[in-house]
């Protein structure tokens, strides 16, 4: 008797998922969005960066330079002829590093280049300002003799797309699998049909686990097309196993529907069950450390994202994707994850008992 | 029209959640995010192979860890050892010193290998930038040291922010997104809520005036940004001591502007939106990652393909942080930043335009 009861509510909460067409486009759009995005939008290499340059040698020399800047595809050169003009540049944000070249630098007489960075921008004035000095030294004849063999390992393009885009799987897992599974507990609020519920034979768990186990489903088909389109289109390295993968996409769905759970105990309305997880998700995806590492955020920061289970699934995801990282490298991760599921979901369905039927 | 004013007001009273939302959710958001976020790459994690392990080697490494952007956590017998951190990502940078290390500076270069931890790509690619300035800068004293004349003198000189305070870059673009993320998110709501609700119908009986009406449903919210905005900017400047160089009444000015593009976008998605569920991810996806991202927040613009540019330039978000960054951080004004303002109206016009015709639409019967 259990398991038919069970098995039809099931089949109805699938009903309701699969009716609701005009909810079903933004969950299989905006992942796949968000990795388009990403894998384009989020670099630092830059390509075409305004440069202005004051040329006072006029020499061979300096030409070579100047040809040599824009050989490189970096730059976007611009001349011009007063040394003030630079800063006017700056100002007006058509450059970002405006470059002097001093008199007698070709003869060896003055060997000063004056390189004027817009701070106002730091990860763009800094890389731009490296990536000058590496056309410079390698441009000029007595260039450094400095023998780097230095290699990046993992990411060797060093694109952020390859960091944030195994994120991405975080990120699309807590933010659907929490808001539906908010909304579609606080719906049922909403509209009056929890009495019917409650006077039903049907168990909190089960209650629990039907109204979940869609969106449990919904967040695996999710996962696969944003790994489908990562590795496919975007060519991100996917150097471990599927299977490590799936194990660790569950664990963190018992955490981010159990978040869920608590925000429908919480909210009365889907207004406000809305606004409560758009205010919520930022904090535990910033502190994450979903676009800067834990390691550089400051100490404190350190320790709330120590204790935000998504740190530990991000950890997971990237030690799959670009390592190709197994149980063996990450049972720590593992067993935190299960542990963080395991409390999380009996302590909100304890509450949905309590406070909700 | 005083009386949509009134009970739009009334209605955001009324409701704890949204209220905090509004008020608390800026302030929270900016301390959190403007505290964690850095891109001052300090103490990256040294481990050292050193063959050579001479006073010039220990020099060399010294030399890299004095300005603090390195810190040596430990040195390590073989590169087999030395490895096995990296790839664990206890160790950020490997460095192998050669066994002639020595003999090569004397002949005048400067040789070492390893290995970089390069997950994050952005840190990585500021830690690469301070490995071999470090060493040019080594190599350029050994030079001095000999008596020979330095190679090339590159003489760095960062305008608007001196000391390079990443926190002077990044407070302008989060107090740009959170404005959007609040205006966008809050008007979103407020076309479709009547809709779902069933008010039309009684609207439909009255002589509303569509484009007043919107206008009207707009105008509490301007007030909100602006108390966001101020929030916002007394938090980044008396907390964060970010500069507002350029003046606090420009930027009010400019502020209002944007608060008409940002608004009107959110009262668009309300108007097309048949569901208040819809119109949140309509709104979460024109918002959130887009203007985080291609708001040039973080990462430039200039560099993305020619598509992405388009529709980066296409956000109203974008000219907005560009205004921000310029008046706080470089002082400038309406003469260098006309171009982004008038962008930031004409979008404003043209998205208020859209969003009073779908109103339009819906008020005429049948």
């Amino acid at each position: 008797m259990a398991f038919s009861r069970l098995t039809s509510a099931i089949k109805k909460e699938f009903a309701l998922l699969l009716r609701d067409r005009r909810l079903l486009a933004p969950i299989f759009v905006i992942p796949v969005l968000q990795v388009v995005i990403l894998s384009y939008g989020a670099t630092l290499e830059i390509k075409r960066i305004g440069v202005g340059v004051c040329d006072m040698d006029m020499s061979s020399g300096s030409r070579r330079l100047i040809s040599a800047m824009e050989g490189t595809g970096y730059f976007r050169v611009k001349m011009v002829s007063d040394p003030k003009q630079i800063t006017l540049m700056l100002d007006r944000r058509e450059a970002v590093i405006g470059i002097v070249i001093p008199h007698g630098f070709a003869s060896g007489r003055n060997r000063e280049v004056q390189v004027l960075v817009d701070g106002s921008n730091t990860s763009l004035g800094q890389i731009a300002l490296y990536y000058f000095t590496g056309v410079i030294m390698s441009a000029t004849a007595n260039s450094l003799p400095l023998d780097d063999r230095v290699r990046v390992i993992y990411n060797p393009m060093m694109k952020s797309s390859w960091f944030m885009v195994p994120g991405v799987v975080g990120l699309v897992l807590l933010v659907f699998t929490m808001l539906l599974t908010a909304i579609a507990v606080v719906k049922e609020k909403e509209h009056g049909t929890l009495e019917q519920v409650i006077v039903s034979p049907m168990r909190p768990w089960e209650f629990v686990f039907s109204k979940t186990l869609p969106f449990v489903l919904v967040g695996m088909v999710q996962v696969s097309l944003v790994l489908t389109i990562a590795v496919l289109w975007f060519r991100i390295p996917f150097k471990g196993s599927l299977f490590t993968l799936a194990v660790f996409g569950l664990l963190m769905l018992m955490s981010t529907l159990s978040l869920g759970l608590f925000i429908s105990v919480i909210t009365r309305t889907q207004k406000q069950a809305m606004m409560t997880a758009y205010f919520i998700a930022p904090v535990l995806v910033i502190l994450s450390g979903f676009m800067i590492p834990v390691e550089n955020m400051p100490r404190p920061s350190q320790i709330v994202a120590w204790l935000n289970p998504i740190t530990y699934f991000l950890q997971a995801m990237r030690g799959i994707f670009l390592k190709g990282w197994g149980f063996r490298e990450l049972w720590p991760q593992a067993i935190v994850l299960f542990i963080y599921g395991t409390v999380l979901l009996s302590i909100s369905t304890w509450l949905v008992r309590k406070r909700v039927l | 029209m005083r009386a949509v004013i009134l009970k739009e007001i009334r209605h955001i009273l009324r409701d704890p959640i949204s209220l905090t939302v509004i008020l608390v959710m800026p302030i929270a958001y900016l301390f959190i995010f403007l505290y964690s976020i850095t891109f001052d790459i300090k103490r990256v994690p040294l481990g050292v192979v050193d063959y050579q392990n001479s006073s010039l080697s220990r020099d060399f490494l010294n030399n890299l860890t004095a300005h603090g952007c390195f810190e040596l956590k430990a040195y390590y017998p073989d590169e087999a050892s030395l490895m096995r951190d990296v790839s664990l990502g206890k160790i950020k940078l490997g460095l192998v010193i050669p066994q002639d290390f020595d003999e090569r500076l004397s002949a005048g270069s400067l040789s070492y290998a390893g290995w970089f931890e390069g997950v994050e790509g952005n840190s990585t690619n500021i830690a690469r930038g301070y490995l071999f300035s470090g060493a040019a800068g080594f190599l350029l004293g050994q030079a001095e040291k000999m008596g020979l004349a330095p190679p090339l003198d590159v003489r760095p000189r960062y305008l608007y922010n001196p000391m390079l305070r990443s926190r002077w870059f990044l407070a302008p673009g989060f107090s740009a997104i959170i404005l959007m993320l609040v205006a966008t998110a809050l008007t979103a709501l407020s076309l479709v809520r009547e809709r779902e609700e069933g008010k039309v119908e009684v609207l439909r009986t009255l002589p509303v005036n569509p484009y007043a009406f919107v206008a009207a449903k707009a105008l509490p919210y301007v007030v909100i940004g602006l108390v966001d905005f101020f929030i916002t900017i007394g938090m980044v400047s008396l907390i964060y001591r970010v500069p507002v160089k350029g003046g606090i009444l420009s930027l009010t000015g400019f502020t209002l502007l944007f608060l008409f593009p940002a608004l009107s976008l959110g009262l668009v998605i309300s108007s097309i939106a048949r569901a208040q569920r819809e119109a949140w991810f309509l709104a979460l996806a024109t918002t959130l990652l887009p203007s985080i991202i291609l708001s040039g927040f973080i990462f430039p613009v200039e560099s993305m393909p020619m598509w992405l540019r388009i529709i980066a330039e296409a956000m109203p978000v974008r000219h907005y942080l560009i205004i921000l960054r310029s008046v706080m951080i470089k002082g400038v004004g309406l003469a260098e930043l006309w171009p982004h303002a008038l962008v930031l109206g004409l979008y404003g016009i043209a998205l208020l335009a859209i969003a009073g015709r779908r109103m339009r639409a819906w008020l005429s019967p049948g």
